[in-house]
């Protein structure tokens, strides 16, 4: 056999090798496509229906909304800016205007690539493939699901015109930071209309579909800065820009829009707020139903809060030994030193700003509503109530700070000791409650018991679990800022109690009602007593553990109570004027102690006093003074704060204690 | 048919190879891929056919997901909000404080103006009206423009009313327990069989004509402190036969029951009375109980006239 026929007898066998592959090809796509077109979705009719769910709004308590869920924003292409439309058909799909569903050659150099090139997946996917993914399929990554995909593109192509096509895509695109679509898109990064955007703006938002959390242009602007410049590039490959204006787009700096962030300011208050509508509407009325949610909150009070928070906690990690703390903890299961804040209304116990921790996008654990930290001596106020309403002792009584035992019964005997270790004998109520002295405390809450101490917290709104024990008058049993917050509005209002809200209406898409709240206020406490416990805890920061208040310049009527645990795991202050009661809790996830580079430990007064100083400074900013009004049977007299006798001229710094008539 | 037997020498393979048949078959085969590449009637056809067969096919895949989940929403929301305008309609629609509250239901409050709440507390006795809200105070948040609403709803058994001004806060509220509910009604309460049953009306039980009789000799005014609408126990069926005063009061409230002898036997109806003009009556009744406290201190005296 000749050597050319050879050549064609292999040339041959080969055409018919093609042949036959082709063939079996083509059947088992036929046979493919039989089996994909099984359970293949139906597609909506007009594709843009996929826009129409009606987004649930939150407002806070000034009208502005401050959260949109779902009912994505559905701009016409018209409304588009002609740049944004180049550079994402630059970026996910050059040829869209000349397929039908499918870039043939690019799909099989993908193909190409994924079956011969170890390692590599390429994708091809048109901008129509990617539109009939995001509605129907999962991310999950099958040849099936791959070839189900093409088939609906294929449909989708020939059953809408382009420019349909090319809305809904450009509707529903995610851009990240929650951002569905040009429109929010458009509003989220740079405050403007999709029909704004210049060729700076496009390319940089066509860039961030492709990983929207790797170009997050918030958190990572020098990665989005290059993606943006890849856009350019195609655009200018594609010929839609010539090089010059890529240059000069480049060269652009794009603002985006600062009020970016505020979306993260309010999450652990909307989170708070989200929890309790899923639990009264249900998941799918919330995301589905277009529900208006007006809160409570107070935006501007909210920043301040978080502002005050960041920076007292940037404050105590900088007189704080972190890089001693670091080496005992694994870097990956510590968040940090953390906080949480609440305000809460007085008079109606509406909350006005809640924080609750440092950063939501970083631990979305809600510290403010979590009941599991210690309060320490912040609950020494119910034992002073119980021991003022039951004992009928009153804040001139005097009592003896000495180390104490007291006997429990089938256990070793309780020995509590004062903060600073020292023991000054003989003082009035008054000042152990503001010098915050343990022993006195616990003497107190030997006298009047542990139960009468916890029926006073459960009055005044405390819902966390508590035991009978006496070291519960010390604290030691966990709750949440926002619980404290509430409690201490109790005093603050007289002795009324108004439960904590966050949800002040609830409207339908037509704006009609389903919920109200109704402000209800209940009397708990016996007004007079509460003045005279309100009158010693506004003691704590004239004079006592919580006197940074004072120094940091809070001049307004307030009164309060610190609070530390053993070990300075946590650190406390609540307080309040007569219109708000704040309250800020510090420390470690974890349960660290918190120490300075001294080794001295940060207590309530050092550690949650200053943001609490920091925060209401700022909320009550123009408030004029107004005074805890006292009952008509309050009078007030000056004792000697050792014996309790009445001062004279010669007393030295003689306590003022209110008295109830008829007390001596 | 012969067999294919391989050619055996290149003219051959060329004459078949170039074959009208075979280049037919060729261009055919290179026709039908150009024109796939250049005009993707697969494409086409497949769309198409999948176009037609589109309404056969299952509503599957995340956007008719959220379209059912969207349905759900939509179908919960109106059941509430008819659930609750259902309610607000017959609030609205209530003609007594009673009706109103008995079409409370544990779930659902309602929500109905000042001036209707104000039109029905006008109706319910004038004794249980002041045992609700003191009409003074009515007076007084009225005068003050505050009142806009009033919310009722049933909590623990009872039913509470708060008074509301336009930002929701409470004015003034009042929980009513089971008897308290009793005496806004118009309609009289009734209980079956007869006093003696009662513990409460022991020792203060009198004949019904007696007990009319010495009602008729008094004012009017101490007459509608005693039955605030006599008409309504004129409606009740039978003949009273006797009347008992309890010997509880509350709020300076008193109950009064009338035992009635009926078809279905004996029936009390029961109705609030202001506590000073049970009294009058009373005392009427029982003379001793006219005479003055201080006859007791008086006794020593009368021994000392001995």
């Amino acid at each position: 056999m000749t050597v050319c026929l050879r050549f064609f007898r292999a040339v041959t066998a080969f055409i018919y090798l093609m042949a036959a592959v082709g063939a079996l090809a083509g059947m088992g796509l036929f046979c493919l496509f039989l089996v994909a077109v099984k359970d293949l979705p139906r597609v909506p009719e007009p594709i843009g229906r996929i826009n129409d769910t009606p987004a649930t709004e939150i407002f806070s308590a000034d009208g502005r909304r401050i959260l949109t869920i779902g009912g994505r924003e559905t701009v016409a292409l018209d409304g588009v800016s002609y740049p944004f439309i180049q550079a994402i058909l630059a970026t996910e799909d050059h040829r869209f205007w000349e397929h039908r569903g499918v870039n043939k050659m690019r799909t099989v150099k993908a193909l190409w690539i994924t079956l011969f090139e170890s390692g590599k997946i390429q994708g091809a996917s048109t901008i129509t493939q990617q539109l009939a993914k995001n509605l129907f399929f999962s991310f999950e990554r099958t040849w099936l699901r791959k070839f189900r995909e093409l088939l609906v593109a294929l449909q989708i192509e020939a059953q809408f015109p382009k420019q349909e096509i090319l809305e809904a895509y450009v509707n529903q695109i995610p851009f990240g930071v929650g951002a569905y679509g040009i429109g929010e898109a458009a509003r989220t990064f740079f405050g403007k209309s999709a029909g704004e955007l210049t060729l700076a703006e496009a390319s940089l938002l066509a860039g961030l579909p492709k990983s929207p959390t790797r170009y997050n242009p918030f958190r990572y602007p020098e990665r989005a800065r290059a993606r943006q410049q890849v856009v350019l590039k195609r655009m200018v490959a594609a010929g839609m820009i010539s090089h010059e204006e890529a240059i000069e787009a480049e060269a652009v700096s794009v603002d985006l829009r600062t009020q970016g962030r505020s979306l993260r300011v309010d999450s652990y208050f909307l989170d708070a707020v989200m929890k309790s509508l899923e639990e009264t509407y249900s998941p799918e009325v919330v995301y589905h139903g277009g529900l208006r949610v007006y809160t409570t909150l107070d935006a501007g009070m909210q920043q301040q809060a978080e502002k005050a928070l960041q920076q007292g906690i940037a404050e105590l990690e900088s007189q704080m030994d972190m890089t001693h703390r670091a080496e005992d903890t694994a870097v990956e299961d510590d968040n940090g030193l953390q906080g949480a804040l609440v305000a809460v209304d007085v008079n109606t116990g509406a909350v006005k700003a809640l924080v609750g921790g440092r950063d939501f996008f970083q631990t979305p654990y809600n510290r403010a509503l979590q009941n599991n930290r210690q309060p320490g001596s912040g609950f020494k106020p119910f034992l002073y109530y119980a021991v003022l309403e039951r004992l009928d002792k009153t804040p001139a009584d005097v009592m003896v700070d000495q180390p104490i035992s007291i006997p429990v019964a089938g256990k070793p005997p309780w020995k509590p000791r004062n903060f600073k270790r020292t023991y000054d004998g003989p003082m009035v109520i008054k000042k152990a409650f503001t010098e915050s002295v343990n022993t006195v405390a616990a003497q107190l809450v030997s006298a009047v018991g542990p139960e009468a101490v916890i029926h006073t917290a459960r009055r005044c709104g405390i819902t966390s679990p508590l035991n009978p024990v006496y070291s519960v008058a010390l604290g030691t049993f966990g709750v949440s800022p926002l619980e404290m917050a509430a409690a201490y509005a109790t005093f603050a209002a007289g002795g009324v109690r108004h439960p904590p809200y966050w949800i002040r209406r609830v409207e339908d898409v037509s704006g009609r009602v389903l919920e109200e709240h109704i402000i209800t206020g209940e009397r708990v406490l016996n007004e007079s007593i509460n003045f005279q416990l309100v009158d010693m805890m506004a003691g704590v920061i004239d004079d006592g553990t919580g006197d940074m208040v004072r120094r940091m310049g809070f001049v307004l009527p307030a009164a309060g109570k610190t609070g530390t645990t053993n070990d300075y795991n946590d650190a406390w202050f609540t307080g309040f004027t007569p219109n708000m009661s704040t309250s800020v809790w510090v420390g470690f996830d974890r349960g660290h102690g918190m120490r300075d580079k001294n080794n001295a430990g940060i207590t309530g007064g050092r550690g949650a006093a200053p943001i609490w100083a920091q925060f209401m400074k700022q909320a009550t900013d123009g408030e004029p003074p107004r005074a805890f009004m006292a009952p008509p049977d309050i009078y007030f007299k000056k004792v000697n704060p050792e014996t309790g006798s009445l001062a004279g001229f010669w007393t030295r710094d003689p306590v003022a204690v209110a008295m109830r008539k008829g007390q001596p | 048919m012969p067999g294919w037997s391989e050619p055996q020498d290149l003219k051959t393979w060329i004459a078949r190879g170039l074959s009208l048949r075979g280049t037919v078959l060729f261009l055919c085969v290179v026709a039908v891929l150009i024109s796939e590449v250049r005009f993707s009637w697969v494409e086409i056809l497949v769309g198409r056919y999948l176009a037609v067969t589109n309404s056969h096919r299952p509503e599957l895949g995340s956007v008719w997901e959220q379209g059912r989940l969207k349905q759900v929403a939509t179908q919960t929301l109106e059941q509430m909000v008819t659930q609750q305008l259902t309610a607000q309609r017959e609030a609205r629609e209530a003609s007594s404080l009673a009706q109103l509250i008995e079409g409370l239901s544990a779930s659902q409050g309602a929500m109905i103006s000042a001036a209707q709440f104000k039109s029905l507390y006008i109706q319910i006795p004038e004794a249980a009206a002041r045992n609700l809200f003191s009409p003074i105070l009515m007076l007084r948040i009225s005068a003050e423009k505050s009142w806009d609403r009033v919310y009722l709803e049933r909590e623990n058994g009872q039913v509470g009313i708060y008074l509301l001004d336009r930002s929701n806060n409470v004015l003034s509220y009042k929980t009513l327990n089971d008897q308290q509910l009793k005496s806004t009604g118009t309609d009289p309460h009734t209980l079956a069989g007869s006093l003696d049953e009662q513990p409460e009306f022991a020792g203060r039980i009198y004949p019904a004509d007696r007990f009319f009789m010495a009602l008729d000799t008094l004012a009017p005014e101490t007459q509608r402190g005693v039955l605030s609408q006599p008409v309504t126990l004129l409606s009740a069926q039978g003949i009273p036969l006797r009347v008992g005063v309890s010997d509880e009061v509350e709020a300076d409230m008193i109950r009064i029951g009338i035992e009635m002898d009926t078809a279905q036997g004996r029936q009390i109806v029961l109705a609030m009375g202001q506590e000073w003009a049970v009294w009058q009556v009373r005392m009427l009744l029982e003379p001793r109980l006219s005479k003055p406290p201080s006859s007791k201190m008086r006794w020593p005296l009368i021994r000392e006239d001995r």
